[in-house]
């Protein structure tokens, strides 16, 4: 029964569906009169079905003697008034009264009108064309009727066939016209067959050099570049491939960065060579748009073509403009079918196509709107009549013939048809007739021009091109950093639901500078690609707007593209607030009823159908969220949970487990390059580009990070070529690109993979095989690059106009991070591939152990940490890094100089001299005697007698002349001592009776001095990887302990084995004392060390600092460096005034300092912190630019360091700085010496940390944070007086100086040098 | 240029405490009995997309603009003496579009120059990006749609003898009113 009724209602709305009524008037005296017979007028009409539409052809012939102005209109009657009416460009809801639409531009030659579920749809075939057309609503007795005209002049003689098309169909929205029409001509609607499919990636300029050609195959994949708007390459407009006749050779040709104007002298056959090497380079990466603008001519050149000089209504000749469309004064033009200039201008055309290698053409400025009235109007049949009856023929007829020309230009050998780009199109033949548009704004400026401009182009490429032009828009001055931040991540939103609604494509002014733009192109292109629908199909039920799905203020935002396996849904949320709720999709209306959709992301999608056929889907958006389902299947019943197969990416790397890829060393910043790509000159030669960019991948990227933002033509010069992996047949470089069989083979014998990127190290070697199967070797190694992209992340400098606003252009954007400071990365926006705020690297390189933590916003800090004298942990030299540098071994070996560690572990001075640490108990004295004769035997043995006879004893024979001796015990109370000093050099000793001159003598630290028992290195807890590795994780730690050799102990052993060869630190020699230390590195670069020393006998102890400091380095010219050692006084020393608690200048040679008596503030709590600064006075940036501290300071909270501890053991000397201006701070000070029973232990910990000291300004540079058993303690100390912002947790006090108010986040210091620690 | 603007715009600050000479600007407010178009001209690249009319309830003309597609502006010209420093403002309400005032210097021959000042005023009403994708809040005059002066300062060339003053729809769909047009001499 149902489905009888619904035949029924076919069949009521055929029979109504009735052909639209011609009416052909004639324009005499001003006015649209009917046609006299006498006229000559024969019309004949044909109606024929296309698709789901009808065609009414009407041939119109004047077979009279006058002229005529007709005016052909087609009314169709479109049921009741009060419905909704799209008139090609606006949409209309509840139009009660006739309506005429005032504007002719951006007219999408269709009209729908939309009355009680019925749509009629009136309009012109895409192949009709006309100057003038207009259309209207004409309501009457509460009858809609819809009126289409095209207006023609036909002489006499002259016939023209015009096609209307109408259809009337059930349906919600009047998209669902274009969409029948789209389907109807789809030749229109997609860029034509053999056109370059690289139009619908990313566009914009090279912005290349002839210098830089080998970078630029590694700029344009970077940035993901597809096509270039190959700008204005010509001398002079209308000369767009030289001719003899006009060519100026000391005007020559143009660089790309002259952009627009000669600068090279040179001939026809320069030009010819400079856009032969030019284009052939850029095809390789990108499809290239040459450039012209065929409705202006250089103004001299225009003297040769007069026949083709722009006419307006009045009479006057066109607009003229300088120095854009052409160097000099150029105007308006006539280059249609008809007149010189057309003919010049598409051999010219020709010619271009010939000789470079392009894809087609850019026509910038084809507005198409602007009216002809001379003289080849006649010869243009495509012409119409204005409102005064003057006959005039539209640019955009010029426009589509010269498109309609390229296109059908011979083929290249690569099946390549000639395509064409259009800017700023106004009229529809503008964009019929291109293969794509350029949008010369952002989504946010004309916005009325999207939509109508995207309905016309149906499937067609639709680039946005003006970047982030945002400096108007915003309150710059009066927001703050997190507010600029988002408002910008806003409209990164808006510009990404918007490609993602509208089908359009970002250009690469969006990208650079903009990692989410560059992550989401992949996206964007392959829905684009699929193609774009006019009509969704789908909706979101219980919401309003579904009869106009484009409007701006529609609540969800939702889009359909492809076809088959090739279709995908879009919904979006573009509001602030969490959605939900139930997409329908519409499948019968598209061919597939019951179609199942999945998540691109991989989730599980849950599809619901109702009795149409309607698939539902229950969804959820976060604010401003989106998401991608992909079609794969259809008829689907019930329920259908669709989930999509893992995206395998074609080939697999071995071993699996890529993070090899990082380790593979590349070049170093001494060494230059690492790498070298080997092979056989032809098997390399086949793999074109892709080789250079290889070869230039580390010269590319470490030029481009020192200068991001600039356009490629600038860095002419920053590349350099020591970085270039050299293309040889033969190589001993430390990593090995293997390319070509014979390199495969060579390289890796016996392997025999397919589909495969194969890794191995051998010997400290590293080689890299690309093994084809289904994918060639260059898609291998292009896939290769990408991978290698994430441990090197580079997406460019922002060059919009609001990075300025706030100083940023050298910064990339990433949306939606928490300050601004954060969300501008470096210009290799690692975000995602450098190292995150909460993490440390760790690498080990040519045997080297490196550590990456953060050091500022800017930057990291990459530390190498080594073995001292005794092979325990020992500091090494640290350097700078850009914070946005990929985790790679790489960035390890790279960066700037801030701090030469040596000798950084403190050691314990006992009587005989310091032990641990770097150092050796100095005990023993080192003896030059020439021609000594002793031997092994006399090790323990012999004894030397000095010449009070103090006895000494042979440890070591070092050679025929050397010898390494030691005296007798002399301590007291169990105490070891040995004496150095009676066995001299002037007096000598005797042995058995003879009489030994030494020549030289040494005192000597007996090293190695101490018995590593464990060094155990863990990240996270799990012990690093043997061999090369870079590895990311949370907390670094080396749990160390080491023995110290008695020399007690050791003279002991020696004296009992006589003769016999004694290692210094064999176990049998009992221990003095065992340090344990445990070393906790964090993400902030707080290195925290707690100690244990446990004596193991009875040991007096002078000194015991746990940490010591060398000078902190001073980079580039006119450096300062500047020391803070809180809780001291002013005091004077060498006719000198210090207050190290405010800071003292100590760029100047500090003289040896003292901290005792009267320069400690409180006994009660003694300095603790000893903190250096460095830095470069900059006028221009306003004096002292403070670039590093460094700082080493006790716990406060805990063993030995507490205040109320250290006061009684290092009260007397708890630091003092040498002359050679080290530093050294006491946990233990005692002249005499503390005297230690076997088995006690003392506790101290303590921290080390290079920091930022611009964080907290001028007012207390030498402030920092530091991570102490997993709580953050934050010391801020005063230069001067005045206020800081304390970061938001810290709250509760550990200790201040008397002058500082901690207050509503804000610590306030009445008077310099005083201080406040603070904790969460 | 924008350093310009920037100049203008303190300079306009500055002037507000400064003496100024008389209005000279005739029909200033758009009150004439002879028609509130009187000494004014309406100027557009395309009459068809604007409604021009004295609003009695605002007191004030709106010019009202149903596209993006063309500007649209009242005109006056206003003889000046070379080398002096003028002011030029204009009371407006701006519910939804673009504002522009400027001024375009004239030599005694007639000849137009680039000589000029202008000021515009957004509504941000029309721009998508607010206020989902950006808060009001953050857009210059916070999105506050109340009645304001808006001007800049000119230092008059010594080739300059008069301005045409212009005010209007700058490619804005949408409505404004201007209440009053001043162009002023500051007296030193």
């Amino acid at each position: 029964m149902k489905k009888i009724s619904i035949t029924l209602s076919l069949l009521l709305t055929m029979m109504l569906f009735s052909a639209p009524q011609i009416e052909i008037a004639r324009f005499v005296n001003g006015k649209h009169q009917a046609v006299p017979d006498s006229a000559g007028l024969k019309v004949n009409r044909k109606s024929l079905k296309k698709g789901d539409l009808e065609e009414l052809h009407l041939t119109v012939s004047n077979q009279g003697k006058d002229t005529l102005l007709l005016r052909l209109r087609a009314k169709l009657p479109a049921g009741n008034a009060g419905g909704d009416y799209w008139d090609g460009n606006s949409y209309r809801r509840d139009l009660a009264e006739s309506y005429i639409p005032v504007l002719d531009r951006h007219v999408f030659p269709l009209t729908g009108y939309r009355d009680n579920g019925k749509i009629s749809m009136l309009g012109f075939a895409p192949s009709v064309i006309a100057s003038r057309f207009e259309r209207s609503l004409e309501i009457s007795g509460g009858k809609a009727v819809m009126n289409f005209d095209i207006f023609r002049v036909l002489y006499p003689g002259e016939s023209l066939t015009d096609i209307f098309v109408y259809a009337v169909f059930d349906g919600k929205s009047y998209v669902e016209a274009v969409e029948k029409y789209h389907l109807t001509y789809p030749e229109w609607f997609r860029p034509a067959p053999g056109v370059d499919q690289r139009i619908y990636g990313t566009g914009g300029y090279l912005s290349s050099d002839a210098a830089l050609r080998d970078y630029q195959y590694e700029e344009c994949r970077r940035t993901g570049f597809d096509w270039e708007w190959y700008y204005n390459s010509y001398q002079r407009s209308g000369d767009y491939y030289p001719s003899e006749k006009f060519w100026d050779n000391s005007l020559g040709y143009k660089q790309e960065k002259s952009h627009g104007k000669c600068n090279i002298p040179g001939t026809i056959a320069d030009w010819e060579r400079n856009h032969r090497i030019r284009t052939a380079a850029g095809d390789k990466t990108s499809a290239l748009f040459y450039y012209y603008m065929s409705q202006y001519c250089n103004c001299d050149l225009l003297k040769h073509f007069s026949d083709s000089r722009w006419v307006t209504a009045g009479g006057s000749p066109g607009y003229r403009v300088k120095g854009w469309a052409d160097e000099f004064w150029a105007e308006y033009v006539w280059s249609g079918k008809a007149g010189s200039f057309g003919k010049k201008t598409r051999d010219d055309l020709v010619k271009l196509w010939n000789n470079l290698t392009i894809s087609g053409f850019a026509l910038d400025c084809a507005i198409g709107t602007t009216p002809y009235y001379g003289k080849l109007v006649k010869d243009e049949p495509y012409r119409a009549y204005d409102k005064n009856g003057k006959i005039f023929v539209l640019e955009g007829v010029a426009l589509a013939y010269n498109m309609n020309f390229t296109r059908n230009l011979p083929l290249r050998k690569d099946g390549r048809r000639a395509g064409s780009l259009v800017n700023a199109p106004y009229n529809y033949l503008s964009i019929f007739y291109s293969d794509g548009e350029m949008h010369e704004a952002s989504a946010w400026e004309r916005t009325d021009l999207p939509v109508p401009h995207r309905l016309m182009l149906g499937r067609k490429p639709w680039v946005l091109w003006r970047g982030f032009v945002l400096a108007p828009f915003l309150d710059w001055e009066k927001l703050t950093p997190a507010e600029i931040n988002k408002a910008i991540s806003g409209a990164m939103d808006y510009l990404i639901l918007f490609s993602l609604r509208m089908g359009a494509s970002p250009s690469k002014m969006f990208v650079r500078g903009y990692p989410d733009m560059r992550e989401i192109k992949s996206l964007i292109t392959m829905l684009n690609r699929a193609g774009w629908h006019a009509a969704p199909y789908m909706w979101v039920d219980g919401v309003a707007g579904e009869d106009d799905p484009w409007a701006q203020k529609n609540s969800f935002w939702v889009s359909r593209y492809g076809e088959g396996d090739n279709a995908y849904a879009v919904i979006s949320n573009p509001t602030r607030q969490k959605k939900s709720g139930v997409l329908r999709i519409s499948g019968a209306k598209f061919g597939v009823p019951g179609a199942i959709y999945a998540d691109i992301s991989g989730k599980e999608t849950v599809n619901r159908f109702d009795r149409n056929g309607d698939t539902l889907i229950d969804f959820e958006l976060p604010p401003l969220g989106y998401l991608v389902f992909k079609q794969t299947g259809k008829d689907g019943s019930q329920k259908v949970a669709a989930k999509l197969p893992l995206k395998t990416p074609g080939f697999t790397m071995d071993p699996a487990d890529d993070s090899w890829v990082e380790a593979l060393p590349l070049s170093d910043d001494r060494k230059g390059a690492l790498a070298a790509i080997v092979g056989e000159p032809d098997e390399v030669a086949a793999l074109d580009y892709l080789v250079t960019s290889l070869s230039t991948y580390s010269a590319f990227h470490r030029g481009r990070l020192r200068v991001p933002a600039p356009r490629l033509w600038h860095l002419i010069g920053t590349f350099q070529a020591r970085f270039r992996f050299p293309v040889v047949t033969k190589s001993n470089a430390k990593t090995i690109f293997a390319l070509g069989a014979t390199a495969r083979k060579n390289f890796f014998p016996g392997v025999n993979a397919r589909d495969q990127i194969v890794y191995r190290q051998e010997k400290g070697r590293h080689f890299v095989g690309f093994f084809p199967g289904k994918m060639s070797e260059a898609e291998l190694l292009k896939a290769f690059l990408f991978r290698l992209d994430k441990a090197y992340p580079f997406v460019a400098g922002t060059m919009s106009d609001w990075p300025g606003k706030i100083k940023a252009g050298d910064k990339a954007f990433r949306k939606d991070q928490p300050t601004l400071a954060d969300a501008l990365v470096h210009p290799a926006y690692g975000v995602r591939f450098a190292l995150k705020e909460n993490e440390i690297a760790v690498a080990r390189r040519n045997g080297k152990l490196f550590l990456r933590t953060r050091f500022s916003n800017d930057f990291d800090l990459v530390s190498e940490l080594i073995r001292g004298s005794n092979g325990q942990f020992e500091f090494g030299s640290s350097r700078k890094i850009p914070a946005g540098l990929g985790v790679t071994s790489d960035a390890m070996l790279s960066g700037s100089l801030v701090y030469g560690a040596i000798d950084e572990g403190a050691p314990v001075l006992t009587t005989y001299g310091n032990v641990g640490a770097n150092h050796g108990a100095l005990t023993a004295l080192t003896l030059t005697v020439p021609g000594h004769g002793f031997t092994a035997a006399d090790i323990g043995k012999s004894e030397l007698l000095a010449a009070n006879k103090r006895k000494y004893y042979i440890l070591q024979i070092i050679n025929a002349d050397t010898i390494l001796v030691m005296s007798e015990n002399i301590g007291r109370n169990g105490i070891g001592f040995f004496d150095r000093s009676s066995l001299r050099a002037n007096t000598g000793f005797t042995c058995n009776g003879k009489s030994y001159k030494v020549t030289k003598l040494l005192h000597t630290q007996l090293l190695p001095n101490a018995r590593i028992k464990k060094q155990n290195f863990l990240l996270d807890g799990a012990p690093l990887p043997e061999g090369e590795f870079i590895k990311r994780g949370k907390k670094l730690t080396c749990d160390e302990s080491y023995e110290v050799v008695s020399p007690v102990g050791l003279l002991d052993l020696v004296l009992k084995n006589p003769g016999k060869k004694v290692d210094l630190i064999d176990p049998a020699i009992p221990g003095a004392l065992e340090v344990s230390n445990f070393y906790t590195f964090t993400p902030d670069g707080t290195m925290y060390l707690d100690q244990k020393t446990r004596f193991l006998e009875k040991t007096a102890v002078r000194q015991l600092g746990l940490l010591q400091t060398q000078i902190i380095y001073t980079p580039g010219r006119n450096p300062f460096r500047e020391y803070f050692i809180p809780k001291t006084l002013p005091f004077e020393e060498a006719g000198r005034k210090f207050d190290f608690a405010g800071g003292v200048d100590s760029t100047a040679k500090l003289p040896r300092i003292f901290f005792t008596g009267s320069r400690i503030a409180d006994p009660e709590n003694l300095p603790d912190r000893f903190i250096q600064i460095a830095g470069v006075n900059n006028a221009k940036k306003g004096g002292k630019v403070r670039e590093t501290g460094l700082v080493i300071g006790y716990s406060l909270t805990k063993g030995a360091t507490i205040p109320a501890v250290r006061k009684n053991a290092a009260g007397k000397q708890p630091v003092w700085i040498n002359v050679t201006q080290k530093s050294y701070p006491y946990v233990i000070y005692s002249q005499g010496g503390i005297i230690f029973q076997p088995g006690s232990v003392v506790e101290a910990s303590g921290y080390r940390k290079l920091f930022d000291p611009a964080r907290f300004g001028k007012i207390a540079p030498a402030s920092y944070t530091v991570c102490e058993n997993g709580e953050t303690l934050l010391y801020l100390h005063f230069s001067a007086a005045g206020s800081v912002d304390v970061p938001e947790g810290f709250s509760r006090i550990v200790e201040k100086s008397s002058k500082v108010l901690f207050s509503g986040g804000k610590a306030t210091a009445s008077a310099a040098g005083e201080w406040i620690v603070l904790k969460k | 240029m924008k350093l310009k603007m920037l100049c203008y715009s303190l300079l306009a600050s500055a002037a507000l405490a400064a003496a100024e000479g008389p209005n000279l600007l005739k029909n200033p407010d758009f009150k004439d009995p002879a028609g509130y178009r009187k000494n004014w001209q309406f100027i557009s690249m395309g009459d068809e997309i604007f409604d021009v009319r004295y609003d009695k309830e605002k007191s004030a003309v709106s010019i009202a603009s149903c596209s993006n597609e063309f500007s649209g502006y009242l005109c006056q010209m206003v003889d000046v003496k070379p080398g002096k420093r003028y002011i030029c403002r204009a009371r407006t309400l701006l519910p939804r579009g673009r504002i522009l005032l400027y001024a375009i210097g004239h030599k005694a021959s007639g000849e137009a120059t680039g000589t000029e000042g202008r000021i515009w005023d957004y509504s941000y009403a029309d721009n998508p990006l607010f206020p989902e994708f950006i808060p009001f809040e953050y857009s210059p005059g916070k999105g506050n749609t109340d009645w304001k002066n808006i001007s800049f300062v000119l230092d008059v060339p010594k080739d300059i003898v008069r301005y045409q003053v212009k005010v209007g729809s700058y490619f804005g769909e949408g409505i404004l009113y201007v209440r009053l047009v001043e162009f002023r001499e500051i007296l030193k």
